[in-house]
C-alpha cells in the first residue's frame, strides 16, 4: 500500500524522494502555482513561465538531496533557485535548460489550454490583492514584496531594506494587516 | 488538476531513476560495467542518439526562449565620426559588472560604457540581457512586443548628458541624474518606437501614452573614477544603503521608483495691488523625463562618496542642492591643452547677412537658410519667433580641431533698444572636428526688434577638465576662452 504523503513536511518530501518518487511529485503539487505565478509575475508570459518552471523543478530534485532544514524553509530554498534561475535567464536571454538536460526531461510541451490556465493564474494573483499592494506605504510595500511575492527570508530582507529583521516582521506584518483590511473593504 | 502534468510526470520518472542509480550496489555497479565494456558499440549508439534529441530539444527550447532579441535601438540619424560626441569606436563598448535590481522586477539594470571617435566617454544606460544593455518591449516601446531590444554603440544622442572628456588615463567622471523614467529602460528613442511617459504639461500635446505612475523610476548612475570605494544612498524605503563603486571606474547606479515634485500652493493674495484679489493657487512644477548631469554627483538620493584615501564628501539632498554643490570629481588627470596663442588664433572674421521672411532649419540643426513656401527636403520651418534677419559668421580655422577638447564659441551684444529682446551672450558654437584652414561658419537669427549695430566675437574655447561633452560656455572643466576675432553688423 502506498503511504499517505499528503501530510508528510515539506522538507520530508524532499529526503523522501530518495526513495519515494512519488514524494517529489507532491512536493511539486504544493508548489508549482506559487512557482509558475512567480515566473509569471516576472515575465507574463505563461510559455516561458512554464519553461522556467520546469527548469526549477528539474535543478531542486537533482539537488534535494543536498537540501539541510536547519537553514531554512524548503519553500524558501525553492524559491532561491527560482531567483538565481530568473537572474540568469534576464542575464543570459534564454532560458536555461542544463537541469532538465542532465535528468534526461523532454522540453514542457504546452497546449492553448495550458497557457491559458497559467495566464489566468497569474493574473489572478496579480488582480486586486498586488493594485492594493501599490497602495501600501513603501516601506511596507517593500517588506511584502520580498517576503511573500518574492518569498525572502527576513534576514535577507533585512540586509536589502538596511534594517534589522525585527522592523521587516513588522512591516510585513502591518502590510499584510492594511491589505487584509483593505481587501475586505473592496469586497 | 496539475497546470503541468506532463512536467510533474517527467519529474517523478526522472526522481526514479535517480533512486535506481543510487541503489545500484557496487558489486552491480561493477557487473554493470562490464556489460557496458561488452556492448561498448551499441552504447555509443545510444548516446549519439540521446544527444541528437537533446540537441534538438535545446535548439527548440531557444527558438522559444525568453525576449527574443528585438530591432536594436539606435540613433534617428547615424552618427558622424567628427560631429557632436562622434561615434562609437568599434570594439570600444564594455559592459560593467553592475547589476541592480528594478522595483518592479525582471532584467537588472546596468551600464555600459562606449568610447568615441571625438575623445569622449559615454554611458549606456538600460536593462541587461543577451550580454549589453538595451530596452524591454513593455510601457508602450515597440508595441509591447515583450523582446529585448540592445542598445546600439551609436545610440549617444538620445543618452541625455552621459558623455564626457576622457582623461589621460583613460578615465571618464560623468554624473547623471534621469526622472520619470519607464521601467522599459526606453530614453528618448525615435517617436515611432513607442513607449510611455509621465504626463506632463506640453504646448504641442502628449507624444507619447501616460505611464503610470508605478512605472516610472528616477535614476542616478555615473562614473566616479578609480579613487572611489563606496557611495551612501537613499534606497526606495527611505532608508541609507552603502554600495561599493564598481570597477576601475568608480561605477555606480541606484534605481529608485520616481517621485513626482510636489506641488506648491500660494495662499490667496488679499491685498492685491491691483485689480481683484487673487484666490489660492496650486502650481504643479511641470514634470516629464528629465536629465541632469555633470562631473560632479547630482544632488539628491546620493549623500556621500567615500575615497582610497579614506575621506568622504557628503553630496546635498535635492531640496538644498542650490546651496551647496553636489561632489566634485576627484582624480581627473587633464588630457594636455593645445598650447596656443591669441597671436596663432587671429583671423579675420566675415559676416554675411541673409535676410530672408521665413527660414529653414536642418533637421541635425547645423544650418538655417531662407526658404520659400516650399521646404528643402530634410529641413523643417522655423516658426514661432519673431522676425529676424539671419547673419553668417565666418573664418578660416588657423589650427586644428581634431577631438571634443576644444571648440569656437560665437558671442553677440545687441544693439541697445528698447524694443530689443536679446541680451548679449553666446549665440552659437562649432560642435565638430576641424581641420588648418578649413572655413568655419555659424548662422544665427537677429530679431528685427534690435535694429542698430551688433557686435560679436569668436572666441577658442579649450576642455581640458572633467568636462561634459556639451560646447557651452561656462561649464565646469573649461580653462579661458582666447579671442579670435570680433566683428559687427547692422541690423536694419
Amino acid at each position: 500500500m502506498a503511504p499517505d504523503l499528503s501530510n508528510a513536511a515539506d522538507h520530508d518530501l524532499l529526503v523522501l524522494a530518495g526513495e519515494n518518487p512519488e514524494a517529489f511529485g507532491v512536493f511539486y503539487d504544493r508548489f508549482e502555482a506559487d512557482v509558475l505565478a512567480f515566473f509569471w509575475r516576472a515575465t507574463r508570459r505563461a510559455d516561458l513561465a512554464a519553461d522556467l518552471t520546469g527548469e526549477v523543478f528539474a535543478a531542486a530534485l537533482e539537488s534535494a538531496r543536498a537540501f539541510r532544514p536547519e537553514l531554512g524553509s524548503a519553500r524558501g530554498w525553492l524559491f532561491g533557485i527560482a531567483r538565481h534561475e530568473l537572474a540568469d535567464t534576464w542575464e543570459r536571454g534564454r532560458v536555461e535548460d542544463r537541469a532538465r538536460r542532465r535528468l534526461g526531461l523532454e522540453p514542457v510541451a504546452l497546449d492553448d489550454e495550458a497557457l491559458v490556465r497559467i495566464d489566468d493564474l497569474g493574473g489572478a494573483v496579480t488582480g486586486d490583492a498586488l493594485r492594493l499592494l501599490e497602495r501600501l506605504p513603501e516601506d511596507q510595500r517593500a517588506a511584502v514584496e520580498g517576503r511573500v511575492l518574492e518569498e525572502r527570508d527576513y534576514e535577507e530582507l533585512a540586509r536589502t531594506l538596511s534594517c534589522s529583521e525585527s522592523v521587516v516582521r513588522q512591516r510585513v506584518s502591518r502590510g499584510l494587516r492594511s491589505l487584509r483590511e483593505r481587501l475586505e473593504q473592496t469586497r | 488538476m496539475s497546470y503541468l502534468p506532463q512536467l510533474r510526470a517527467s519529474l517523478v520518472e526522472a526522481a526514479a531513476r535517480q533512486r535506481d542509480a543510487a541503489l545500484e550496489l557496487p558489486g552491480r555497479a561493477a557487473a554493470t560495467g562490464r556489460r557496458r565494456r561488452r556492448s561498448g558499440h551499441r552504447g555509443r549508439v545510444v548516446l549519439v542518439t540521446v544527444a541528437l534529441v537533446l540537441l534538438a530539444a535545446a535548439v527548440a527550447l531557444a527558438a522559444t526562449g525568453i525576449f527574443e532579441r528585438g530591432t536594436p535601438v539606435g540613433p534617428r540619424v547615424p552618427p558622424s565620426p567628427t560631429t557632436q560626441d562622434g561615434a562609437a569606436l568599434p570594439g570600444s563598448a564594455r559592459l560593467l559588472p553592475l547589476r541592480v535590481a528594478d522595483p518592479g522586477g525582471g532584467a537588472a539594470w546596468g551600464l555600459r560604457v562606449v568610447r568615441t571617435t571625438r575623445g569622449l566617454t559615454c554611458i549606456q544606460l538600460g536593462r541587461v540581457g543577451f550580454g549589453t544593455v538595451g530596452v524591454l518591449g513593455q510601457d508602450g516601446a515597440f508595441g509591447n512586443d515583450g523582446r529585448f531590444h540592445p542598445l546600439s554603440d551609436d545610440y549617444l544622442a538620445g543618452l541625455p548628458l552621459g558623455c564626457s572628456v576622457t582623461d589621460t588615463r583613460g578615465n571618464a567622471f560623468q554624473n547623471v541624474l534621469v526622472q520619470a523614467v519607464p521601467a522599459s529602460g526606453l530614453i528618448g528613442g525615435p517617436a515611432s518606437v513607442g513607449g510611455c511617459e509621465e504626463a506632463h504639461e506640453s504646448y504641442s500635446g502628449p507624444r507619447r501614452e501616460t505611464c503610470p505612475a508605478v512605472d516610472l523610476r528616477d535614476i542616478y548612475y555615473g562614473l566616479l573614477g578609480p579613487d572611489a570605494v563606496s557611495i551612501t544612498h537613499l534606497t526606495a524605503t527611505g532608508a541609507l544603503a552603502t554600495t561599493p563603486t564598481t570597477g576601475a571606474d568608480g561605477a555606480y547606479l541606484v534605481v529608485l521608483p520616481h517621485t513626482t515634485p510636489a506641488c506648491v500652493t500660494i495662499p490667496a493674495e488679499r491685498h492685491a495691488r491691483a485689480g481683484r484679489p487673487r484666490p489660492q493657487r496650486r502650481i504643479c512644477p511641470s514634470s516629464g523625463q528629465q536629465a541632469t548631469g555633470g562631473p560632479a554627483v547630482e544632488p539628491g538620493a546620493i549623500r556621500t562618496v567615500t575615497y582610497r584615501d579614506g575621506h568622504t564628501c557628503h553630496s546635498p539632498p535635492a531640496r538644498l542642492a542650490a546651496r551647496s554643490p553636489g561632489c566634485p570629481p576627484v582624480g581627473f588627470v587633464s588630457p594636455p591643452a593645445q598650447p596656443v596663442t591669441a597671436a596663432q588664433l587671429a583671423a579675420p572674421i566675415t559676416v554675411r547677412e541673409i535676410p530672408g521672411r521665413v527660414y529653414c532649419g536642418s533637421r541635425r540643426g547645423e544650418l538655417i537658410e531662407p526658404c520659400g513656401a516650399r521646404t528643402p527636403r530634410g529641413f523643417k520651418r522655423l516658426a514661432g519667433g519673431p522676425p529676424s534677419l539671419l547673419v553668417e559668421v565666418s573664418f578660416s580655422s588657423r589650427i586644428a580641431i581634431p577631438d571634443s577638447h576644444s571648440y569656437y564659441s560665437f558671442g553677440v551684444t545687441g544693439a541697445n533698444s528698447p524694443t530689443c529682446t536679446i541680451n548679449s551672450g553666446q549665440f552659437g558654437s562649432t560642435d565638430s572636428d576641424i581641420r588648418v584652414g578649413a572655413r568655419v561658419s555659424q548662422r544665427f537669427l537677429i530679431p528685427y526688434s534690435c535694429p542698430g549695430v551688433a557686435h560679436g566675437t569668436v572666441s577658442y574655447v579649450p576642455t581640458t577638465g572633467p568636462a561634459s561633452s556639451m560646447s557651452v560656455v561656462g561649464l565646469p572643466g573649461q580653462t579661458a576662452s582666447i579671442p579670435v576675432g570680433q566683428f559687427s553688423f547692422d541690423v536694419p
